[in-house]
This record gives C-alpha cells, sequence and structure tokens, in this order.
C-alpha cells in the first residue's frame, strides 16, 4: 500500500516536472555552463574597471575621511 | 504588497500639482537644464549621487533574480522588456512628481540643511497639511520598497553564492537562510540609521556614488554575458540594445572620472566648469 502511494507521488512529481519543463525550463536552468576562456581585450577591459573601482574606491573614502574631520 | 508599495511612490504626482507649478518655467527648465547650482565638487558629488540612487548594481542581481524567481523564460524576453520599460517610465515620473513639487524650495532650502521629514514640513505653507502628509508619506514609501528590494537582492546573492534555496516563493521553514539574510540586511540598515548624530544625508550621497563606481564593471559583464552565443544561443542581444549599454557605460564611467577630478584635483574641475 506505502509502495503504490510512493510510485503514485513519483509519477505525479514527473508529471508536474514535464508539464512545467515547457515554460520553466527547471531541468534546463541547472545545466552548468562551461568557464569562458576571455579573450586579451576583454580581460584587459575587466582588470582596467577593477582598478577603477578599487581607485575609485579610496577617493570616496578619502572624500569622507576629510569630510569627517 | 511590494507592488502595491511601488505604485504608491505616483503620490508624487498629485502632490506636485498641489503645489501649482508655473509649467512654463517647467518646460524652460527641461530644455535649458537651467537653473543649476555652480558647477562645483559639491554639484558632482549630488549628480553622482542622483545617478546612483537610479541605477545601481544591486538593481541588476535583483532583476536577474526575480526573473528566475518568477520561472521567465527565453520566451517571456519581449514582455521583461516591456516591464521594464514600463517601470523605468513610472519610476522617473514619480521623481519628476518629486522634483516639481520640491521645487519652490529651490533657493531657500536644500540637502544640506535639511533631511527629508522636513522637506515636507517646509512645504506645508505651499501645499497645506494634507499634501505635506502625502509627501511625507511617499518618502516613507521610498524608503520601504528600497529596503525589501535591496535586502531582497542581498538575500538572493547570498543564496546563490552560499547554494542554498532562494526564492520569495518559499516558505519561511524552507527557505531559513534566505529569509534571515532578508531579515537581518533590514535589520542592519534600520540599526545603521538609529546610530546617534550620523549624517544621513553624507552617508545616502556616499552609498549612492559607490553605486555608480560600481556599476561599470557590473554592466560590461552583463554586456558579455548577454552576448555570448552560448549562454544566449537565439536571443543575443541586438546590435542596438549593445550601442545603448556601451553608452551608459562610457557615461558612467566619465562621470566615475569627473567625481574622481573633483576631489583629487578640485583645480582641473574648475578649469572644465569655466569651458
Amino acid at each position: 500500500m506505502k509502495d503504490e502511494r510512493e510510485h503514485a507521488s513519483l509519477a505525479e512529481t514527473s508529471l508536474v516536472l514535464e508539464t512545467l519543463e515547457l515554460d520553466q525550463l527547471v531541468a534546463a536552468k541547472r545545466e552548468p555552463v562551461p568557464r569562458r576562456q576571455l579573450k586579451g581585450g576583454e580581460l584587459a577591459l575587466l582588470w582596467g574597471l577593477r582598478l577603477y573601482v578599487i581607485f575609485m574606491l579610496v577617493v570616496v573614502f578619502w572624500q569622507a575621511w576629510t569630510a569627517g574631520r | 504588497m511590494t507592488l502595491a508599495a511601488a505604485a504608491f511612490n505616483l503620490i508624487f504626482i498629485p502632490v506636485a500639482l498641489m503645489a501649482h507649478p508655473h509649467w512654463g518655467a517647467v518646460g524652460h527648465a527641461f530644455v535649458r537644464w537651467t537653473p543649476l547650482p555652480g558647477f562645483t565638487k559639491d554639484t558632482v558629488l549630488i549628480v553622482l549621487s542622483d545617478i546612483g540612487a537610479t541605477v545601481t548594481p544591486w538593481m541588476l542581481f535583483f532583476q536577474q533574480s526575480a526573473t528566475v524567481d518568477k520561472g521567465l523564460t527565453t520566451k517571456d524576453i519581449r514582455f521583461g522588456r516591456i516591464d521594464t520599460l514600463v517601470g523605468a517610465g513610472l519610476a522617473a515620473a514619480a521623481a519628476l512628481g518629486a522634483i516639481v513639487a520640491t521645487a519652490p524650495l529651490f533657493g531657500r532650502i536644500s540637502a544640506e540643511n535639511f533631511e527629508a521629514a522636513q522637506f515636507a514640513q517646509a512645504l506645508q505653507p505651499l501645499i497645506g497639511r494634507f499634501g505635506a502628509s502625502l509627501f511625507a508619506l511617499g518618502m516613507v514609501e521610498a524608503g520601504i520598497v528600497a529596503s525589501i528590494t535591496i535586502s531582497t537582492s542581498s538575500a538572493y546573492a547570498f543564496g546563490e553564492v552560499a547554494q542554498r534555496p532562494h526564492s520569495l516563493n518559499l516558505p519561511v521553514n524552507q527557505g531559513k537562510s534566505f529569509y534571515a539574510v532578508l531579515g537581518l540586511c533590514a535589520a542592519a540598515a534600520a540599526g545603521i540609521v538609529l546610530i546617534p548624530g550620523l549624517p544621513l544625508v553624507f552617508v545616502v550621497l556616499v552609498v549612492n556614488v559607490v553605486a555608480v563606481l560600481a556599476m561599470p564593471p557590473a554592466l560590461v559583464f552583463l554586456y558579455l554575458l548577454v552576448n555570448d552565443k552560448q549562454i544566449m544561443e537565439g536571443v543575443k542581444s541586438p546590435g542596438w540594445m549593445n550601442a545603448l549599454a556601451a553608452a551608459v557605460v562610457v557615461v558612467l564611467t566619465a562621470a566615475g572620472v569627473l567625481y574622481g577630478l573633483s576631489v583629487v584635483a578640485p583645480n582641473v574641475l574648475a578649469w572644465i566648469g569655466r569651458l
């Protein structure tokens, strides 16, 4: 009796997933995408922006510190 | 509930009408971008902070997490674009309402000597107690919506990084870490606001400036993502949208550099202002 209930429950779950998959792509969202190999220009741009943010944060902290004095 | 709270943001439009603005002057200000204060370090800080209150990295993270949470797929891209466009338009209309409503105070008070609640009090002689109360409620609403969305954005981000369940559709007992982070963020923000003597206006300005400075890397990352053939397959970002995104990155980066110059080399800023 318990086995039958579990079997029915599994069947219902898979039916729900199959129905939803068409619209919500639940399983597709779990597929990992391989890491992308960035080209030279893209890498340089991202590193440039990282340095830009670090430099600008120092500027912000400097302004906050001088304003607080 | 969040949608209702966000819709209440439009309360600034009737409040603006209650201020009986001089529509000719409003039109003139739109076309000529005047009156503006002098091109100083403080002006750059305020302008950058205004941009940072509108275009923020957490907004990108919130939108992508909410898109997943709502179960949207590639079939919903068109609707998602319309949704974003309508949302941006309504937010801009509410912001314009707030500007027009407070325009009569221009030159008399500023964020330097008044805080948000006091703007409502200063408006009372002009638009009456009812109008001033609506303005104050609008400010409260803006704070509530911001605290909901920013805290939720942080909880989504934590869930993604820690690979824990993260969805507003989860019951509390299934999303304990998600709701705990959400609650902690809101509580931490409330705690910071309650610190006695903290210059809240300056804190808001600085936080928004940091948001602008952090935006270009987030946008460039998003740009690479939406142009990745492997991920996007047949729905890669079109050229005209890439051009718009590139323009936003350039403007935000230039605004950040201008801010940096205003702090590091104020003389250069004064020279630019004379051009």
